[in-house]
């Protein structure tokens, strides 16, 4: 019974693993980098690429 | 104090049972007078087959007279020396009966933590101080902070991308797509998380309404964000600062991920250093709260060293045990330091009202420890109660379907706080008393059940007890006596073991078997070394 009450309020953890995972670095700036590339898909980089490079023009 | 009496007081002080013939008993009977000195003192031991004892010995533990009324008590106080330095009758009362001069005597013993000797003599004050960081920024040195502040602020900028890519005038679908498009599949889920919680909450909204409102959660994550790296900064300076002072008295011991963790610390450790009875005291403190580095093993290392270095360690005990916090516990205990670990003692009418004060996703957080640590929690509550936590789903509905974590819509909390006002104050009332039952019973785990609330000095094999304390002022005047070499003890003679309890604390400091084969067999090798 304990247990279901507990697996019931468990289900609030909707967050991504990789907020929860406590290894590698803490590096604000490594961490940034780390989850662009879990996040962003090939088109998403090329994207930002090509407003980069536009800017930089 | 008859014949009996006085065979029992000095075979507590040699250690070892009496052996002797029946006219030693009717010699004895003829000359036990009230006073004796140090001569006629062993005299007495010769006349029973012990050992003579040294002058040095004789007057620390005996005065320059030796009442024979008062023997028990001296003898006591010869058994707590020898439990602190020893944790063995035998071998202190052979090593220290044997020490003719005074000097080596005092030296054989070293700092006992019963001398008043002040720990704080001749010391200057700190070259630099830390920088206080407020309360409600230390979960900004937190790891799991980190992570989800830099994940939110990612979402944000992605969210932005699809927003460029589908134009003002979208429909929701073509934003879904767009994201589709723009995510991995693994990382996805919580981006399209935030439309629909969005939009659970705005049902008539547009996808420009959204913009607007993704637009102003990223300027407060940003901002979130600027004060974390400046929090951060300001902990790896405090670190820095930590590393080099010259003397450190006391290691806080805890384990922090949530942010109400870093608060319930920060409370617990303002609360003892700032008490009136540790004032005047320049104590030297590591914080972990106020401290920061980037690398987890330069962390560990840190750590490491403060706990080598400090004098005595303070283990807040929460709902749950860690393996970080339990080994720096051992760790302490296997110096030879003490470590004082503080349980709070739960008022329930006042743990309701302090819950109530925290967020709703905070009270659920709490929820979910108590229903993991509390064995009991639901038996010990009315079918009533049951119903209500299993069927009170508006709190975990409201957690769930927040867009951002790492930032807070004070209009939201307030409003869910004034829809659920009864609820909320029943809940936390729950709360309360699941924490009190597993304060409660972790105090007791740590003091009486638990065989490692006793560990061994690894250098010495002298047992070291945890000390358990229930109140911030209990912690702070023990702190004092720790800091300050004031300790006070009583002897108990148990059962199974002699113990020397500690008295602010009730709890065992020292023990020393009765079990005769453990004692033999344990001191053997600790005193004797190991063999090859």
């Amino acid at each position: 019974m304990k247990n279901d009450a507990a697996l019931m309020y468990a289900e609030a953890v909707v967050a991504d693993k990789w907020e929860t995972d406590e290894r590698g670095s803490y590096d604000v700036d490594t961490l940034r980098q780390e989850y662009r590339e879990r996040l962003y898909s090939e088109k998403a980089v090329a994207m930002l690429k090509a407003r980069s490079d536009e800017r930089s023009k | 104090m008859d014949t009996e009496q006085f065979l029992t007081a000095i075979s507590h002080l040699t250690g070892t049972p009496i052996k002797q013939a029946p006219s030693d008993r009717a010699l004895l009977e003829r000359i036990l007078a009230d006073d004796v000195d140090y001569n006629q003192f062993n005299e007495l031991l010769l006349l029973v087959n012990k050992d003579r004892v040294s002058e040095p010995f004789f007057r620390r533990f005996f005065g320059d007279k030796c009442r024979i009324s008062k023997l028990a008590d001296c003898v006591a106080g010869f058994q707590m020396t020898a439990m602190l330095r020893y944790g063995n009758f035998v071998f202190a009362y052979r090593t220290l009966s044997r020490i003719d001069s005074e000097a080596d005597f005092a030296t054989e013993l070293g700092l006992l933590c019963t001398d008043g000797t002040d720990g704080f003599q001749n010391r200057t004050s700190r070259l630099l101080e830390v920088e206080d960081i407020p309360r409600d920024d230390t979960s900004l040195v937190g790891y799991l902070s980190a992570k989800q502040i830099v994940a939110d602020s990612g979402r944000c900028e992605l969210l932005k991308l699809a927003f460029e890519q589908v134009g003002p005038k979208a429909e929701w679908s073509n934003l879904r797509s767009s994201i589709e498009e723009l995510t991995n599949p693994d990382a996805r889920q919580p981006v399209l998380g935030i439309i629909d919680n969005y939009r659970s909450r705005n049902q008539l909204a547009s996808v420009e309404d959204f913009e607007r409102y993704v637009n102003g959660a990223a300027e407060e994550i940003e901002r979130r964000q600027n004060r974390m790296l400046e929090v951060q900064a300001i902990a790896i300076r405090n670190q820095d600062i930590y590393l080099t002072w010259d003397h450190m008295d006391v290691y806080f011991a805890t384990s922090m991920r949530k942010p109400w963790e870093f608060t319930d610390l920060y409370d617990f450790v303002n609360g003892l250093m700032k008490s009136p009875v540790l004032s005047g005291l320049p104590i030297s403190y590591f914080d972990p709260t106020q401290s920061y580095t980037k690398e987890r093993v330069d962390k560990g290392l840190v750590e490491s060293l403060m706990l080598k270095r400090a004098r005595c360690t303070v283990y807040s005990v929460q709902d749950t045990d860690t393996l970080g916090k339990d080994s720096e516990l051992a760790a302490t205990l296997a110096q030879g330091k003490p470590v004082i670990a503080y349980v709070p003692l739960v008022s329930e009418p006042k743990r309701t009202e302090e819950l109530l004060r925290n967020d709703p996703a905070a009270l659920l957080d709490r929820l979910r420890f108590v229903l993991y640590a509390d064995e009991r929690f639901l038996s010990e509550l009315t079918p009533e109660d049951v119903r209500f936590v299993e069927e009170f789903r508006a709190l975990n509905e409201f957690t769930r379907t927040l867009c951002f974590r790492s930032i807070q819509d004070a209009n939201q909390v307030d409003e869910f706080r004034k829809k659920y006002e009864n609820e909320l104050r029943r809940l936390a009332g729950i709360i309360a008393a699941s924490e009190k039952r597993i304060y409660d019973s972790r105090s007791d785990t740590l003091k009486s059940f638990h065989p490692l609330g006793l560990q061994v000095n690894l250098n010495t094999g002298v047992a070291n007890g945890v000390l358990v304390v229930r109140t911030i002022d209990d912690c702070a005047k023990l702190l004092k006596r720790v800091l300050t070499n004031s300790m006070e003890f009583d002897v108990e003679d148990e059962k199974a073991h002699w113990s020397l309890k500690e008295r602010i604390s009730g709890s065992i400091f020292r023990v020393v078997t009765k079990n005769v084969k453990v004692n033999n067999c344990f001191w053997n090798f600790y005193l004797r070394g190991q063999p090859e």
